[in-house]
């Protein structure tokens, strides 16, 4: 997952009456909007325009049954995007070693810095 | 594999050094320079000041949020090839063994906040609508 794509997921997640549609979808999905709209108080417009949302971050995906589209997670999005903040952490690491080995092996007093 | 999107990155570390000391080549941008692996660094050290990190290909620009020597640094900033999200980076430094080690404790959270909620006491209630989120999602996909 690039970071773009990464920073796409983590936004579409940041709002709350999207993150409530995850969580419905989690539950109980497939949904369709309107039965979304009975367990969220926003308007069935509203949540397609949120269910959109979550779609182009590619957490969720449509799909047409007879006369009802159904709205359903995809989990590979979740999956990329939680890779994603292991490689964050794997960077904190790699500086941070590298943070104790230079604090660790230069000495207070002898790094040679400007006065101020 | 486990399905789990957490918000943070949590990790901690002891060093042989005293609390100044990490304080300085932390927050001193001619130490930072030594062993965080950018090309400049420019650090406005104070609450609301601005700070730059370059690296060859890359920018990352930084707002100094807390600033209490030797014990607290918060800096917000954004990861590189992010949009819009902020995140904060907080580094507390704990003095252990009598003041001649230190304990640094780094979390750099609000991967999924806007930077308009970061300002705000809502981002509370916010990261713990997410954490309830994750939950269900983890509890959902792992049941699937």
């Amino acid at each position: 997952m690039t970071k773009d794509a990464a920073g796409a997921v983590f936004e579409a997640l940041a709002d709350p009456t999207r993150r409530r549609v995850v969580h419905e979808l989690s539950k109980d999905g497939p949904l369709t909007a309107t039965e979304l709209a009975r367990r969220i108080p926003v308007s069935r417009q509203a949540i397609s325009k949120h269910f959109d949302s979550l779609e182009q971050a590619g957490l969720a995906a449509a799909s047409r049954v007879g006369r009802e589209t159904r709205y359903e997670l995809r989990t590979q999005a979740f999956a990329e995007a939680e890779a994603w903040m292991r490689s964050i952490g794997a960077t904190w690491d790699q500086r941070l070693d590298a943070f104790k080995q230079y604090v660790e092996s230069v000495p207070s007093g002898s790094t040679g810095r400007r006065k101020r | 594999m486990e399905m789990e999107i957490p918000d943070e990155v949590r990790r901690e570390l002891e060093i042989r050094a005293p609390r100044a000391r990490v304080w300085e080549a932390l927050t001193e941008p001619d130490q930072l320079l030594r062993w965080f692996p950018t090309k400049r660094a420019e650090i406005d050290l104070r609450p609301g000041g601005d700070a730059v990190l370059e690296w060859d290909e890359a920018r990352a620009e930084a707002v100094v949020d807390v600033v209490e020597p030797p014990g607290r640094f918060v800096f917000r900033w954004r990861p590189e090839g992010l949009g819009r999200p902020f995140t904060t980076v907080s580094f507390t430094l704990e003095e252990i063994e009598d003041g001649a080690s230190t304990r640094v404790r780094l979390v750099e959270s609000g991967f999924a906040a806007l930077p308009d909620q970061i300002e705000t006491q809502s981002q509370k209630g916010n990261d713990e609508g997410w954490a309830h989120e994750l939950q269900e999602l983890k509890e959902y996909l792992e049941a699937a």
